[in-house]
């Protein structure tokens, strides 16, 4: 039994450290995460059989009736130095921060998009999706956006999901797909892809959050107003003429025809919208295809002219936003 | 009501139509009314005579209220190209330029109707179009010349939002005195223009018809075709009225008998607003220059002169020159849709709807909304045709704040008939400039609303009309009203002149009924089963002897008009006081006498006593 712990707990050690390098190194990846949380799992179960299976150990050691265990100095002293480093951990402080500072996460902080814990995604059927957004505090409306792809489509486009402000500016990206979600450049149906050419006019309008151009520059220009808010709370509320704009951005791969000819972007990413007026809204509204991103990796710019098109202006058969009345 | 601007008098009396007021004398009148002398010299330039008017469209529409035919800066949100012209000044020195103008869209907003004027290239700098709300004189700056002669001159718009500018005047006092009034303006600017040493120019015809629309141009080419000279006078440039390509109203109403004549000046049945409305106008044109009929288009009717209950001579003004023409016939035609002869000789006439009990006019189904129970000023409203285009490219359009408190809300990208405003409170004759930049308001804001949506961001304003298309105003008495039991009961008259097969249709605002817009309308129609025909004795005045009256200003009740009122029936109306027009001179009689003498052989004439309409389309859908 001993042995099968002691060789359980060096596997597992490996799994965790590994993952956990990953994790720390790399884009998020769900992979890496299952298995660092089934490694986890394992090694606490190990331990605690280990751990079971020395407890007379722990035993002297805490009474101290035997010759070199530690003195209660010593064990006091090691107490303080991990509780010291979760300490710092918890708070951030260095050298804790330095670090997490040295991570992935830290390192491209402006690529990874989270959206609001008020958001939400469901798959409620093969080719169905819902992102759904209710109001802070219950205070204003929500929304939930039905999207049904084309059935015959036999892997799901990319999609994001955004409210911006009539001027164009970015309110909050109420969805983005997760693949997309850590990097700029992440790995899209098997190949690594600029995120500004999968979705351009996202990636463009993120640029006034995460301060990061779409081609990689820092962007000092561009940031939000004063009373420019990133969160869509303030323009669910009934009853101040609220109104914004929901854009939803679509884009499959290898779709190329006679005038998208890109092997591997193809046809561009389609643009869905609808203008939502908060106080007159009907409870449906179909999102109609607007535009296309076509040339828009560096500036965001809608193409409107949607002839070159062929079965990109059918991955998606409705989209229906519903209005939810605020309580 | 009754109008007494000319009595009834054995007296010979000259009438002139000044700032909407009647002004009458004993002899004929040269061009200045009573002048007041206490006005300022100078150099003045009329905005209608601009050598070249650019972008800017000239307005003949408010003449009567305002005194001018001004420039207006009509660019759909992009500014218009600059009018200019030259003034010619007498000396050297420091000139002060002011301007005639106003803010049409008061508010809390920057003023829409902006402009500016530029002296030899240079922009004065007073932006104009920001003050007051009524029409007024405005400093404008100073600029210097070193000699006398020539300088250029130049509108500048700033907005492409209907600036509105009725004359520049360029003086060496500091302070001139400038006339408001619109009397003592009418008379200043024949002064300062040089008219006033002209003589009126006199013209003898067999039949003056005022109104160049649909009845005016069919009551002409029948007046014609019967070999009277006839004259026709038309304050647009263009001939068609509510079927120009000004206004784009597509005609509707059978031909009846007429459609040798209508069909040459009608249009296809495009949708209201479209640009086909240019063919048409094509046709038109081509129709009247060919048809030997001696045309006055761009001649605004002032005045008249009667003796007795006879008019004696019609007066018009030349807007290009501001010249006046007198127009002297045994018989006139009002064809003028507001029924400006009939309303300035003093006729009988009615604005508004009646009491339902006067006609027996009620329809339980509608209740008020088809007519009320007591009387009251409302009658149908004005449109102002429009029309977006989609493209393949983004057209941003501006801000309108001033036109979305009209808007309230509604989006549109394109407008119909229904597009049309009348407010009980409002005149459709003394408040026209105003009824019609409401609706101005109405489109540029529900257009600015439409295009929140990027759905829209592709579409552009392509066309939107200037000249308001009216449906009712003036109705002015004959021998006969015409009412609504007229129609539905399809009841025969012995002097039936005209025929129709049409619903009667009468236009409520939409918010009657509870909608946020004050400018969209809903049609009421009732079915009236078959042929149903308009008497002769509603063609003529009953108090003016040797006036008819033609098209939507005929003797009805406010429903009775509901039905032929369309433009193809009031062309049958307009033909039938042309033949008239024509018997009036061959038996040396009146209107009237034709009415009670002739009228087998006026209906001969118009085609009645055949077996069955003429084939023409326009009969197909009722009389397969």
């Amino acid at each position: 039994m001993r042995h099968l712990v002691n060789f359980g707990l060096l596997f597992t050690f490996v799994a965790l450290a590994v993952t956990g390098l990953l994790a720390f190194s790399r884009p998020f990846s769900l992979t890496t995460t299952q298995v660092h949380i089934v490694a986890g799992l394992l090694m606490v179960a190990l331990v605690v059989l280990h751990i079971g299976s020395r407890i007379p150990y722990f035993q002297n050691q805490f009474e101290g009736k035997k010759k070199g265990t530690l003195s209660k100095v010593q064990l006091a002293g090691l107490l303080v130095i991990v509780g010291g480093l979760i300490f710092l951990a918890g708070n951030a402080l260095p050298p804790a921060s330095w670090l997490v500072g040295l991570g992935y996460e830290a390192r491209h902080k402006a690529e990874i998009v989270r959206t609001s814990s008020l958001s939400g995604f469901g798959e409620i059927g093969t080719h169905s999706r819902l992102v759904t957004r209710i109001p802070k505090d219950g205070v204003g409306h929500g929304l939930s956006l039905y999207i049904r792809f084309n059935k015959d489509l036999e892997t799901l486009p990319a999609i994001a999901v955004w409210a911006e402000t009539n001027t164009g500016s970015m309110i909050e990206t109420l969805h983005l797909e997760q693949s997309l979600a850590y990097s700029d450049k992440p790995l899209w149906h098997e190949v690594n892809e600029k995120r500004n050419h999968i979705l351009p006019v996202w990636r463009n309008r993120y640029t006034m959050v995460s301060g990061v151009s779409a081609n990689g520059v820092v962007d000092a220009v561009t940031r939000p107003t004063e009373n420019h808010e990133f969160a869509l709370d303030p323009h669910l509320q009934p009853g101040k003429d609220n109104k914004f704009l929901l854009w939803v951005e679509v884009n499959a791969p290898n779709d190329a025809n006679s005038a998208w000819r890109g092997q591997r972007i193809g046809q561009p990413s389609v643009l869905y919208s609808a203008y939502v007026k908060i106080d007159e809204a009907p409870p449906y509204t179909i999102l109609e295809l607007t535009a296309h991103g076509g040339g828009a990796a560096d500036n965001g710019t809608l193409d409107y002219d949607l002839d070159s098109l062929t079965t990109a202006k059918d991955l998606v058969d409705l989209m229906l936003l519903k209005l939810e009345p605020a309580r | 009501m009754k109008n007494t601007i000319l009595a009834n008098t054995n007296r010979r009396q000259f009438l002139r139509i000044i700032g909407g007021a009647g002004f009458t004398s004993a002899v004929a009148p040269g061009y200045i009314f009573g002048y007041n002398p206490k006005y300022s010299d100078g150099v003045l330039v009329e905005a209608s005579k601009f050598a070249k008017p650019g972008g800017w469209k000239v307005d003949t529409q408010h003449y009567h209220q305002m005194g001018g035919c001004y420039l207006l800066a009509h660019g759909m949100g992009v500014p218009v190209e600059d009018a200019t012209t030259t003034a010619d000044l007498p000396g050297a020195g420091e000139w002060h330029v002011w301007v005639r103008n106003r803010d049409w869209c008061k508010g809390n907003w920057e003023s829409p109707g902006r402009f500016q004027v530029a002296v030899d290239g240079k922009v004065l700098g007073t932006t104009f179009g920001t003050a007051k709300e009524a029409w007024h004189w405005q400093k404008g700056g100073t600029f210097n010349v070193a000699q006398a002669g020539k300088v250029t001159l130049a509108l500048r718009d700033l907005t492409g939002f209907d600036g509105r500018c009725d004359a520049i005047f360029l003086t060496q006092e500091k302070s001139p005195a400038l006339p408001d009034d619109v009397k003592d303006l009418t008379a200043w600017k024949d002064k300062q223009s040089g008219r006033a040493s002209k003589q009126i120019q006199e013209l003898d015809y067999d039949v003056v018809i005022v109104g160049g629309g649909m009845t005016g141009c069919g009551a002409a080419l029948a007046a014609k075709q019967q070999g009277l000279k006839v004259a026709l006078i038309q304050d647009r440039p263009l001939f068609g009225g509510n079927a120009s390509e000004e206004i784009r109203v597509h005609t509707l109403g059978i031909h009846g008998y007429g459609s040798d004549i209508l069909s040459k000046i009608d249009t296809k049945h495009y949708p209201n607003g479209h640009d086909d409305a240019i063919k048409d106008q094509a046709k038109r044109e081509a129709t009247m220059a060919a048809s030997g009929v001696d045309l006055y288009a761009h001649h605004l009717a002032i005045g008249l002169s009667k003796k007795g209950n006879v008019i004696e001579s019609v007066e018009a003004r030349d807007v290009k020159t501001g010249l006046i023409k007198r127009f002297k016939a045994p018989v006139f035609i009002d064809a003028s849709g507001d029924g400006w002869l009939a309303y300035w000789s003093g006729c009988e006439y009615r604005y508004g709807r009646e009491s339902h009990k006067e006609f027996g006019e009620f329809w339980d189904k509608h209740g008020d909304l088809w007519s009320p129970e007591k009387a009251d000023n409302r009658v149908m409203g004005t449109s102002v045709l429009w029309e977006g285009i989609q493209t393949k490219e983004r057209h941003d359009f501006p801000e309108v704040p001033w036109a979305t408190p009209v808007a309230n809300g509604h989006e549109a990208t394109g407008g119909e008939w229904y597009w049309e405003y009348s407010h009980n409170d409002l005149n459709q004759v003394d408040d026209a400039e105003k009824i019609r930049d409401h609706v101005l308001r109405a489109i540029f804001g529900s257009f600015s609303n439409a295009k929140q949506h990027p759905k829209n961001a592709t579409w552009k304003l392509h066309w939107v009309a200037y000249v308001g298309g009216k449906r009712e105003s003036r109705r002015i008495i004959g021998d006969y009203i015409y009412t609504m039991k007229d129609a539905t009961e399809r009841r025969e008259f012995e002097d039936a002149v005209v025929v129709e097969t049409r619903e009667v249709d009468s236009h409520y605002q939409r918010k009657h009924t509870g909608a946020k817009e004050d400018f969209l309308t809903h049609a009421l129609f009732y079915r009236t089963g078959g042929k149903y025909f308009v008497p002769f004795r509603s063609l003529y005045a009953k108090d003016v002897e040797n006036l008819m009256v033609a098209g939507r200003c005929f003797s009805c009740s406010h429903i009775g008009l509901a039905g032929p009122r369309v433009m193809n029936t009031c062309g049958q109306m307009g033909i039938a006081t042309g033949y008239a027009a024509a018997l009036c001179k061959k038996h040396d009689a009146t209107p009237k006498q034709v009415g009670k003498k002739h009228i087998q052989e006026l209906q001969r004439l118009i085609g009645f006593g055949r077996k069955e309409l003429m084939g023409h389309p326009s009969h197909a859908k009722k009389h397969p």
